[in-house]
C-alpha cells in the first residue's frame, strides 16, 4: 500500500509538472501577448511598461519566468495580471461555490442514471426501456450551454419559477441556496444521466450472457437476486471509474459555461475570464488543480477496485 | 476639504459581464443601480421604457467612439482611402446597433465640452442622414486602394463587436478585402498599443478625464506614443495648434478647437461616430431625481438614497 | 455525448471492451440451423460479418430515417450559397442595419432605431428574422451549419487517421514509440478538454500558427482533432496489443512479411469494425466541441458564423426574439442526435450479440 501511494504521488507530481509546462508554453507562443502591458494599463508609457516588465520578471528568459511563477503559486503569493488579485485566495474563495454546484449535481446524476439504466436493462425491449433510451440519446445530444440557456429562458424568465442568476451561500440560507442552484444542477445532471444510463444498460446486457449469471440462475436465484448480488456490482465498476474522472474534472472548474450562464462565482467562471483575458496565473493554477483531482480520484478508484476484488493487486 | 456625506450605509458592487442579467435585475428591483458603463440591451429597452419609465433616462456624457487609421502603412496612408471610409460610414446604423444610445457626430470633441462639434459642420455627410456612397466610391477609385487587404481590430463586448462587424462590412463594400480581429476587452487596448503590432485600423473610445478639449485632441498628438495614438498620426500643423491652444483658456478659443477638430476630420485621421448616452436606471427603491449621474463621473455614489 | 466535454473517457474503453473486432468466422442469421461445417460435403453458407451488419442495418428503420435527416441537413448547409444568392438575396456577412423590408404591405425597419431586429418573417428574405447588424439569420444558419460540419468533419478525419496511426505504432512496436506516445496521450487525456481547448483556441485565434491565419477554419479543426486523438488511440492500442499475439500475425511474421505490411494488411482490417463504430461517435463529439468553443469565442471567429456563435449571439435577445438562439440550437441538436442514432445503429449492426434477449 505504501509503495502504491508513493508511486501515485510521483506520477501526480510529474503530471502537474507536464500540465503546467504545456499551459505556460501555449501562452508564450502568442506574438502579441504581453502581460506587462496588461498590468501597466491602457495609458502607460513605454517606460512604465518596461518598469513593470522588469519588476515582474518578464524580461527574463522563459524558464526563469516559469520557475518564478511556480514558486509563487506554491507559496500562495501569485497574483493575476488583470485584477491584481491573489489567485490562490480567489480559488479558495470560489471553490465552495463550485463544490455546491458539482457535488449535488453529481449525486443526482449518479443515482438517477443507475436507476434508469437498471430499469432499462431489466425491461429490455419494453416501453420503459425504449422511452428511457430515447430520453437518454436526446440528453446526450444537447450541448450544456444550450441546455443552460434554454432552462434559464423557460424556467426563470418565461415562467418565473426560479430566480435568474446569482448564488446564495449555504450557511446563509439553505433554502435559497438550493433554490438558486436547482436549474444549474439540472443542467449538469441531464447530460450525464443520458450518457451514464446508456453505458450502464449496455454493460448490464453484456453481463447477462456471462456464465456466472447462468450458474446463479441454475442455482435457483431469482432474477432480482441475481441482479442485485452479481450483475449490478460488476457493471458498476467501470461506471465508478468514469464517474471519478468526470467528477474530478468538474471539481477543477470544467463547469465553466454553467457557472457563466447562471452567474455563479465559482472556479469555472474565474478560469473562463482568465482565458479570455490571456491571464496566465489563474489558468495555470486551474489546470494543475484539475490535474490534482484527476490523480486523486484515479488513485481512490484503484483502491476501491482492490478492496472489492481480491484478485486485483494495487499497482503504481 | 469637505467630503460629502453619503446616504447609503452600505453599497454592494457586483461585477457581472452578463449585461442582460444585470438589466433584468434592476428591472425586477432585485438590484438597485445599473452600471452605466454598459449599454442597456436592446431586447430589454422596450420593457424598460414601458414598465420603468419613471426610473429610466438616457443621460449624455462626454465620451466619443471612433475608428482610428494606421497612417504609416497601406492602405490608410492614402488620404483618399481614408476619406472614402468617412464618406461611406452610416452613423445612424452605428447608433441603432447601440440601441439608440448614440448621439451621432463626426467630431472627436463632445458637445458638452468647449469646442464641441456641431454635427451640422461635418464635411462628408450629415451624421443623421444617409452616407454619401457616390463620393465614397469616387474617392476609392482615386486612391487606387481597391482590393487591398485590411485587418480591423475591435473588442468582443457588445455592441463593440457588432460595431466592428458593421465597419468591416463597410470596408468590404468599398472594395477592400477586410477581415476582423476580435480581441478580448480586458486586453484590447494593451494589444493594439503594442509597438510591434502596427495595426492598420481599429476601434477606440475615450471618456473624458477632465472637461478640457485637449483631453480628447491629445489622442492624436504626434508625441502621444503608441499607447494612445494607435494610428501613429504625426501632423506638424496639428501638433503645433494643439500646443498653442492648450495654453489658452478653452472658452475663449472654443471656435479654434472646433476648427482643429474639423481639420483632423478633413484629414480623416479618425472616423469618430458619436458620443455615448449612458442609461440612468435605478430600481424603484431609490429616489430617482436625487441620484446624480454626472457627465464626468457617471454614478455619484454619495447621492444614492432610498425613497 | 459530452456533458461538459470531458466525460466520455470511460465510453471509449467500454467500446473497446465490447468491440466486435474478432468475429471472423461463421455466423448464422437468426432462425438458421447450425450445422457442422466440417462434415463431409457440407458447406453451409458463410455470411461475412460486414454483409450481416448491412443486413441488420437495413432492417433498422429508425437509424435509416435519421440517416436521411442527417443527409438532408448536410445538403441544405452545402447549398447555403445558393440560398443566399437566389432566395434571400443577401450574403451571410452583409450588414443591413438601416435597411427596410416590406412585411405584409408595411415598410418596416430591419433593425429599429432602438436596435431591435425583426423576428421571423417566414418568407424568402429574413426567414428567421435578422440579427443586430441586419444580417439574415436563415442565411447565417446555413453558412454556420456548413462551417460547423466542415470543422467537425476535418476534426474527425484528423482523429481517425492519427488515432489509428498512434494506436498502431504504440501497440505493435511497443518499445520506444510506446514510451513516447503513450505518456503524451495520457497527458492530453487527463488535461481538461475545456482548458486545453479553450486556451488553445484563444491563443491561436489571436496569433494564428505559422502560415495559417487566426481566423482560419483549420485551427478549431486542428484543436478538436488533437484533443480527441487519445479517445481513439488508447482503445486501438489495446486492441492491437491483443491482436499481435494472435496466430495469424505470427504466421505472417514467419512468412517474412515486414512490420508495416503486417500492420496494414493483417491488423488494420481487423480494426475496421472498431474504427467504424468510432467514426460517428467522434463526429458527434467534434461537432459539440466546436459549438462549445465557438460559444466561448475560442472557436470560429467573427464575423464568420457557426451554430455555436449564433447561439451565443442570440442569448442577448432571448427574451424578445428566442428564435435567434433556439433555431441554431435545434439544428445543432438534431444533427448530433441523428449522428448518435445512426452511430448506435451501426454499433448494433456490427455487434454479434445484437440479438440478445434477457431470458434468464
Amino acid at each position: 500500500m505504501a509503495r502504491f501511494i508513493v508511486r501515485r504521488m510521483a506520477s501526480a507530481i510529474l503530471l502537474l509538472f507536464a500540465v503546467s509546462i504545456v499551459v505556460f508554453g501555449i501562452f508564450e507562443v502568442i506574438p502579441s501577448y504581453n502581460p506587462a502591458r496588461a498590468i501597466a494599463g491602457r495609458n502607460a508609457t513605454q517606460t512604465t511598461v518596461d518598469e513593470v516588465s522588469h519588476k515582474f520578471g518578464f524580461d527574463k528568459p522563459v524558464w526563469v519566468q516559469y520557475g518564478k511563477t511556480m514558486e509563487l503559486i506554491f507559496t500562495g503569493q501569485v497574483i493575476d495580471y488583470n485584477d491584481n488579485l491573489n489567485v490562490d485566495a480567489q480559488f479558495a474563495q470560489r471553490f465552495p461555490v463550485t463544490v455546491s454546484l458539482v457535488v449535488p449535481a453529481a449525486l443526482i446524476w449518479l443515482v438517477v442514471a443507475v436507476l434508469l439504466g437498471s430499469i432499462s436493462a431489466l425491461r429490455v425491449g419494453g416501453l420503459a426501456d425504449r422511452s428511457i433510451m430515447v430520453a437518454a440519446i436526446l440528453g446526450v445530444s444537447i450541448p450544456v450551454f444550450l441546455l443552460a440557456a434554454v432552462l434559464l429562458y423557460f424556467f426563470a424568465f418565461k415562467l418565473p419559477w426560479f430566480p435568474n442568476t446569482g448564488y446564495v451561500p449555504l450557511p446563509e440560507n439553505p433554502a435559497q441556496w438550493a433554490y438558486h442552484l436547482f436549474l444549474p444542477w439540472i443542467s449538469i445532471a441531464i447530460l450525464s444521466i443520458g450518457f451514464y444510463s446508456r453505458v450502464l444498460r449496455s454493460n448490464l446486457l453484456d453481463m447477462v450472457n456471462e456464465d456466472f449469471v447462468r450458474t446463479a440462475r441454475a442455482k435457483g436465484l431469482t432474477r432480482r437476486q441475481v441482479f442485485n448480488r452479481h450483475v449490478l456490482r460488476n457493471s458498476l465498476m467501470p461506471i465508478v471509474t468514469m464517474f471519478g474522472l468526470d467528477f474530478a474534472v468538474l471539481l477543477g472548474g470544467a463547469a465553466l459555461v454553467t457557472e457563466t450562464v447562471f452567474n455563479l462565482p465559482g472556479i469555472g467562471q474565474y478560469e473562463a475570464q482568465a482565458i479570455g483575458n490571456l491571464d496566465v496565473p489563474p489558468i495555470l493554477v486551474g489546470a494543475m488543480f484539475t490535474a490534482f483531482f484527476v490523480v486523486l480520484f484515479s488513485a481512490l478508484n484503484d483502491i476501491v477496485y482492490a478492496l472489492l476484488d481480491p484478485r486485483v493487486r494495487l499497482t503504481g | 476639504m469637505i467630503v460629502p456625506r453619503g446616504y447609503a450605509d452600505k453599497i454592494v458592487y457586483s461585477v457581472n459581464s452578463n449585461v442582460t442579467a444585470n438589466a433584468e435585475q434592476v428591472l425586477n428591483n432585485q438590484a438597485d443601480v445599473f452600471d452605466p458603463g454598459d449599454t442597456l440591451p436592446a431586447s430589454l429597452l422596450q420593457q424598460v421604457k414601458s414598465q420603468a419609465s419613471d426610473r429610466y433616462k438616457p443621460v449624455p456624457t462626454n465620451s466619443t467612439f471612433y475608428f482610428w487609421f494606421g497612417i504609416t502603412q497601406k492602405p490608410f496612408n492614402n488620404l483618399a482611402a481614408r476619406q472614402a471610409v468617412l464618406a461611406a460610414l452610416d452613423l445612424r446604423a452605428l447608433s441603432r446597433i447601440d440601441s439608440g444610445f448614440l448621439e451621432e457626430d463626426c467630431h472627436l470633441i463632445p458637445p458638452g465640452i468647449d469646442g464641441g462639434g456641431d454635427p451640422a459642420t461635418c464635411p462628408y455627410h450629415n451624421p443623421n442622414s444617409a452616407p454619401n456612397m457616390t463620393k465614397a466610391k469616387q474617392l476609392m477609385q482615386q486612391s487606387g486602394m481597391i482590393g487591398q487587404p485590411v485587418t480591423v481590430y475591435g473588442e468582443d463586448r457588445a455592441p463593440r463587436r457588432q460595431w466592428l462587424d458593421y465597419f468591416t462590412s463597410v470596408l468590404n463594400s468599398l472594395g477592400f478585402k477586410a477581415t476582423e480581429k476580435v480581441v478580448n476587452s480586458g486586453v484590447y487596448f494593451t494589444t493594439i498599443g503594442a509597438p510591434t503590432l502596427k495595426p492598420q485600423v481599429g476601434w477606440g473610445d475615450w471618456v473624458q478625464d477632465f472637461p478640457h478639449p485637449w483631453d480628447f485632441m491629445q489622442l492624436f498628438a504626434g508625441n502621444a506614443g503608441s499607447s494612445l495614438n494607435y494610428g501613429y498620426v504625426d501632423d506638424p500643423h496639428y501638433n503645433s495648434a494643439l500646443n498653442t491652444l492648450f495654453q489658452k483658456d478653452p472658452k475663449s478659443v472654443a471656435s479654434q478647437w472646433a476648427a482643429l477638430d474639423n481639420y483632423a476630420v478633413g484629414k480623416a485621421y479618425y472616423a469618430a461616430y458619436g458620443h455615448e448616452q449612458f442609461p440612468k436606471f435605478y430600481s424603484n427603491r431609490l429616489n430617482f431625481s436625487a441620484g446624480v449621474m454626472s457627465v464626468e463621473y457617471q454614478t455619484d455614489m454619495t447621492s444614492l438614497q432610498l425613497k | 455525448m459530452i456533458p461538459e466535454p470531458d466525460s466520455g473517457h470511460g465510453q471509449a474503453e467500454l467500446v473497446a471492451g465490447a468491440s466486435p473486432g474478432g468475429t471472423a468466422g461463421i455466423v448464422t442469421a437468426p432462425g438458421q440451423q447450425v450445422t457442422d461445417p466440417w462434415a463431409e460435403g457440407r458447406h453451409p453458407p458463410a455470411i461475412g460479418p460486414w454483409k450481416l451488419a448491412a443486413r441488420r442495418l437495413r432492417r433498422n428503420y429508425v437509424a435509416q430515417a435519421f440517416l436521411v435527416l442527417f443527409l438532408m441537413i448536410v445538403v441544405a448547409c452545402l447549398l447555403a450559397p445558393f440560398y443566399a444568392s437566389h432566395i434571400a438575396h443577401i450574403g451571410p456577412n452583409t450588414n443591413n442595419v438601416t435597411g427596410t423590408i416590406n412585411i405584409g404591405g408595411k415598410t418596416t425597419d430591419v433593425v429599429s432605431t432602438d436596435g431591435v431586429p425583426i423576428g421571423p418573417t417566414f418568407s424568402s428574405r429574413y426567414f428567421f428574422g435578422a440579427d443586430s447588424n441586419g444580417r439574415d439569420l436563415a442565411v447565417r444558419l446555413l453558412y454556420g451549419g456548413r462551417t460547423s460540419l466542415i470543422i467537425g468533419g476535418i476534426g474527425t478525419v484528423i482523429i481517425i487517421f492519427f488515432g489509428t496511426l498512434v494506436g498502431l505504432l504504440c501497440g505493435y512496436f511497443r518499445g520506444v514509440p510506446d514510451m513516447i506516445l503513450r505518456p503524451l496521450m495520457e497527458l492530453i487525456w487527463s488535461f481538461p478538454v475545456v482548458i486545453l481547448g479553450v486556451a488553445l483556441g484563444t491563443a491561436l485565434a489571436l496569433g494564428g500558427i505559422g502560415p495559417v491565419k487566426g481566423n482560419s477554419l483549420y485551427i478549431p479543426a486542428f484543436i478538436i482533432g488533437v484533443v480527441f486523438i487519445p479517445y481513439l488511440g488508447k482503445p486501438i492500442r489495446g486492441e492491437v496489443l491483443r491482436l499481435r499475439e494472435q496466430d495469424f500475425v505470427e504466421a505472417a511474421r514467419v512468412q517474412g512479411m515486414g512490420s508495416w505490411r503486417i500492420m496494414l494488411s493483417e491488423i488494420l482490417p481487423n480494426l475496421m469494425s472498431m474504427i467504424t463504430v468510432f467514426v460517428p461517435m467522434m463526429l458527434a463529439y467534434a461537432i459539440l466541441l466546436e459549438a462549445y468553443l465557438s460559444f466561448l469565442g475560442a472557436g470560429v471567429q467573427a464575423p464568420n458564423a457557426s451554430w455555436g456563435t449564433l447561439i451565443s449571439d442570440g442569448l442577448a435577445y432571448i427574451q424578445t426574439t428566442p428564435t435567434y438562439s433556439l433555431v441554431p440550437g435545434a439544428m445543432l441538436v438534431l444533427t448530433v442526435l441523428s449522428i448518435n442514432v445512426v452511430g448506435d445503429g451501426i454499433r448494433d449492426a456490427l455487434d454479434p450479440r445484437a440479438q440478445v434477449r434477457v431470458r434468464t
